[in-house]
């Protein structure tokens, strides 16, 4: 909010300078956003929040700037404009000036006419007024409907009398498919959908209520007579129609805010004053107002002893009577309760809880002490923190860089991903080339790895994130996914897997059993497996697609990926590792080579190796794979490490030469290998 | 077939590990001596296919000669060889990898509020209207749920617009008293400039017992400050509004930037509206509650000096590294 320091001043006792204003309001809670020195004063923004909107105009910061300093707020005064010897003859009761036919909508609307004015500039003291807060001057008239907007918070229209067909006012709903040119250089005629209120003549709308005033019926040079708008709109239909038609004003924002029926009187006179006195005229005695019975000021009860207890602070009854006298509230003490009278400029009291939050603010949180110890009940990390801690850092040893990514991605990406399921999307009304709720977060990896590309990163780049995946046909659609990418390098799956395990046995704990079975996977990896820990499913691995690397912007780069549901385990506790004494004899190793056709995975050989339970066997260990020279197509030449040791004794060669016999033999008719011993 | 190699690399750690003469003397008869595991592995080459038996031969008499030669440098000096090394060359490091600056600023956090007796909690991403804004005191005609302002599905359900989703989950299922932080992504229609980003992070206290006031509300976020920024940080509280806390506040942090002590706006904080209470059935009269937000790019921004909140997002391994 835009205000003129001297304009403030004007409402108080005493003047308070700039710095004065800026650090009573600031601690008011409406702190300045900036200072600046203009011709013919000086202007000051404050920033608003959106309960108060009593406080967007002059009179209503002076009011805080009183109440917080002491002042006196000191309310313009003025001529009577009924005096019946300057008014012209009485309104004529049999009118039909106003009809309103919407009261939900437009609680109070209220005109008067003044006739013969004469349209010029304005005086100097309400041009300077209003330039120092950055408005631009038009003529008397308008300028005393913005003088009166941001001195008492009330927004008004002056409609061309002459230019209102019929001579009347109706207050309705827009009429589907009715035309609409607003005010404005720029304007344009906008159609109408029915749902806003507008302000009509006998004819067409003349304003949309509370958002903006019309061309046709808009106050010009040659305007005489006048009819004067002062009324109250409901907040939520002048956002209706604001927002429906991207039309913003400083009036759709003071009513949005919340004006009661109760402030609207006042302003007209106000209004209707400052345009006698600058534009001549003379106006018929009386106002035409339309509106419901006017209902009581609210009465709100606060207990001291409640507001001690909830703020913590040891404020004395004469205090708390003294901020509430103050605001305007004018406690009175009953018993063990302070009863209170809510002004009508504040709306946003209606509850006890809304007047502790006076005191405070009158108190001001500087003040507040600070214990030096605070309690504390001792809390163990839950699982999951723990394990979100130690995935992401064993992750970063295995050389992955962590990202944080958008959740939204492409739709046709995310379609692609589900196999052509459609994706989570946003509703329809959001155009954005990003909308739909991301299955998966590999697109968002590939996005990365791409953008790194572009900007010369090395080949061998490994990315993780653990983030919320969204798939339309699971429960919950909302599941935790740790992602994995990786440039393929020389060691194929390898390095990959390694990282796989580390957050298996992160997850699973000691002892925690990773198996890969190739296959199953989704459909753009190719080629994929299935990866499970401790016999669940636990997510897929394999090579992204080409295709889906290509159309990332990925040509030149084979890319692998791990999908991880890591969900379930994320908050199972695993048992402590159970300590082993270290090995008293040493062990021996065989090397096997077995040349087996491409299929034949690892996961098969290592299995054949298992169903065996050879005596002595401690494990199976991948060495090598060769292909190339020397073997035939389509074959490849893998060579497993065995590790034998006895508990009690140390082994001698011979014992481990039937055993690797069976498995020369097992691996012949397993997996139809070739192997030399 | 017999792995020389891993033979000789046994014996080469094992002759490096013999510290004096008679660890020395014990090794050449294990190794070398008549009975000594050389003379074993000869043996082995019966074992071995003929036509290998020439290469096996090769290998056997290559370790042999190893052994000797490296058991003879021991026996000269008494002492390893000593490789030159040139103590002033720059570092490699391994390749590991790192942290995103956004989460490691989540971690500290949690990790101060958690020795604060803060239990971390998580909560979905995907949210309904109640747990985002009906519980939360934000009526249905309130701005904050204007289309314009949020990411909604159109089945009433929207992308969070704030953690304090969280508050209304953990009070649902919790009766007080209840000292928990939620850490986590937020979703706001914003266009994407350097301050703005439609995706945002933030760490979510809520404190409900008997007795809680704003003194307790004070004393914890400047705990915090002072853990976090060091013993000189310092706390300021401005009245706000916020639907879901009454009465409110802005809070604003003084942190140590480029070696200078500023204020920054941190976030939102206050005394939890009883209505919200009320929601989740707990009587107002009987228990009271704190509750804040802080703003986790502003608090990592500003630390590092990062001017534009897009790199976070479009992570450049150049710029990750850099924390």
């Amino acid at each position: 909010m835009l205000t003129c320091v001297d304009w403030i001043n004007d409402y108080l006792d005493r003047p308070a300078d700039a710095a004065e204003q800026a650090e009573l309001l600031t601690a008011a809670g409406f702190p300045l956003e900036g200072t600046e020195d203009v011709a013919g004063g000086v202007q000051q923004d404050f920033e608003m929040t959106s309960n108060r909107g009593d406080c967007t105009c002059h009179v209503g910061l002076a009011r805080e700037i009183a109440a917080a300093s002491g002042r006196t707020l000191v309310l313009p005064t003025f001529a009577d404009i009924y005096d019946p010897e300057t008014c012209g003859p009485d309104i004529d009761p049999n009118h039909d000036l106003i009809h309103n036919h919407e009261f939900d909508a437009c609680p109070r609307y209220t005109a008067h006419i003044i006739r013969g004015v004469k349209i010029g500039p304005s005086p100097d003291h309400i041009r300077t007024r209003l330039e120092v807060r950055g408005d631009v001057p038009r003529n008397n008239v308008v300028d005393a409907t913005n003088f009166v907007l941001f001195e008492l918070g009330q927004p008004t229209h002056a409609f061309d009398l002459d230019k209102l067909a019929g001579g009347r006012i109706e207050v309705r709903m827009a009429r589907k498919g009715e035309r609409f040119l607003p005010l404005g250089e720029d304007a344009v005629e906008i159609e109408l959908n029915g749902t806003e209120l507008v302000i009509a003549d006998a004819e067409k709308p003349v304003a949309l209520a509370g958002v903006k005033g019309g061309a046709d019926a808009a106050v010009t040079e040659s305007t005489t007579n006048l009819l004067i708008e002062a009324a109250t709109f409901d907040p939520l239909m002048v956002r209706h129609t604001s927002r429906l038609h991207n039309i913003a004003s400083d009036s759709s924002f003071r009513f949005e805010r919340g004006v009661s029926p109760l402030q609207v009187d006042f302003a007209a006179e106000r209004l209707c004053r400052l345009i006698l006195d600058s534009a001549g005229g003379v106006m018929d005695n009386g106002m035409v107002g339309a509106c419901l019975k006017m209902a009581d000021l609210l009465q709100v009860d606060i207990r001291p002893d409640r507001c001690r207890s909830l703020l913590g602070l040891d404020i004395d009854d004469t205090t708390m009577i003294d901020s509430l006298t103050r605001l305007g509230f004018a406690p009175v003490a009953d018993g063990d309760t302070l009863h209170c009278t809510v002004p009508c400029h504040r709306g946003d009291i209606t509850r006890e809880v809304d007047l502790i939050e006076e005191v405070m603010r009158m108190h001001g949180f500087g003040p507040v002490p600070v214990r030096e110890r605070i309690e504390v009940k001792p809390v163990t990390e839950p699982v999951d923190a723990r394990r979100r801690r130690h995935l992401a850092d064993s992750l970063v040893a295995e050389g992955y860089v962590e990202t944080v990514t958008h959740s939204l991605t492409d739709a046709t990406q995310a379609k692609a991903l589900l196999g052509g399921t459609d994706p989570l999307q946003l509703d329809e009304s959001r155009a954005m080339a990003e909308d739909a709720l991301r299955p998966s977060l590999v697109t968002s990896l590939l996005k990365v790895r791409k953008h790194n590309a572009d900007h010369g990163a090395a080949h061998g780049m490994r990315l993780f994130e653990l983030g919320s995946a969204f798939m339309p046909d699971t429960d919950p659609q909302e599941q935790l996914e740790l992602c994995l990418i990786a440039d393929e390098g020389d060691d194929g799956i390898r390095p990959l897997r390694a990282a796989v395990d580390q957050v298996a046995r992160v997850l699973g704990g000691d002892g925690a059993q990773v198996r890969v079975d190739a296959g199953n996977a989704p459909e753009w990896m190719s080629p994929g497996g299935t990866i499970h820990l401790n016999g669940d499913t636990f997510g897929w691995l394999g090579r992204i697609d080409p295709s889906v690397t290509a159309a990332a912007g990925l040509d030149d780069i084979t890319v692998l990926c791990a999908i991880l549901r890591v969900a379930p385990w994320m908050s199972v506790g695993t048992e402590d590792a159970a300590a082993s004494p270290p090995p008293a004899f040493p062990s021996i190793e065989r090397d096997v080579s077995a040349i087996v056709e491409e299929a034949v995975s690892w996961t098969a050989m290592a299995d054949t190796i298992a169903a065996l339970d050879l005596p002595m066997h401690e494990g199976t260990r991948f060495v090598t794979v060769y292909r190339g020279k020397g073997m035939d197509a389509g074959h490849k030449s893998v060579t497993l490490r065995l590790t034998f040791r006895a508990d009690d004794r140390t082994l001698r060669h011979e014992e481990v030469d039937g055993p690797m016999t069976r498995v020369v033999d097992a691996l012949k008719t397993g997996v139809d290998a070739q192997v030399r011993s | 077939m017999v792995e020389l190699q891993t033979e000789q690399d046994q014996a080469l750690e094992a002759l490096a590990a013999a510290g004096d003469a008679d660890a020395l003397e014990a090794w050449r008869i294990a190794w070398l001596g008549s009975k000594g595991r050389l003379k074993g592995l000869m043996g082995k080459i019966k074992d071995v296919a003929p036509e290998d038996r020439a290469a096996f031969g090769q290998g056997m008499n290559a370790l042999k000669t190893t052994l000797e030669s490296a058991w003879a440098d021991r026996q000269q000096d008494g002492e390893p060889d000593v490789a030159p090394l040139d103590v002033t060359e720059p570092g490699t490091a391994a390749q590991a990898g790192c942290r995103h600056v956004i989460t490691k600023t989540i971690e500290d956090m949690l990790d101060v509020f958690g020795r604060m007796g803060f239990t971390p909690v998580t909560g979905p991403e995907l949210e309904d209207e109640r747990h985002n804004f009906t519980a939360l005191n934000i009526p249905d005609a309130h701005p904050a749920r204007e289309p314009i302002d949020n990411f909604y599905l159109g089945d009433g359900r929207m992308l969070r617009s704030q953690t304090s989703t969280v508050q209304i989950r953990v009070l649902d299922d919790t009766p007080p008293p209840v000292r928990i932080v939620a850490a986590g992504r937020v979703y706001r229609p914003d266009t994407h400039d350097a301050t703005h980003y439609s995706m945002f992070h933030q760490v979510e206290g809520l404190y409900v017992d008997r007795n809680v006031t704003i003194v307790d509300l004070k004393s914890t976020l400047l705990a915090f400050a002072h853990a976090f920024f060091g013993e000189e940080a310092e706390v300021r509280m401005r009245p706000s509004f916020f639907p879901f806390t009454e009465p409110s506040a802005e809070v604003d942090m003084k942190m140590k930037i480029k070696g200078q002590w500023q204020w920054v706006e941190l976030g939102g904080c206050g005394m939890v509206d009883p209505n919200v209470l009320r929601e989740v059935g707990i009587d107002p009269e009987e228990w009271t509650g704190f509750a804040f937000g802080l703003g986790v790019e502003r608090i990592a921004m500003r630390k590092h000096g990062i001017a534009d909140i897009r790199w976070l997002y479009e992570n450049d391994e150049r710029f990750l590294r850099r924390f």
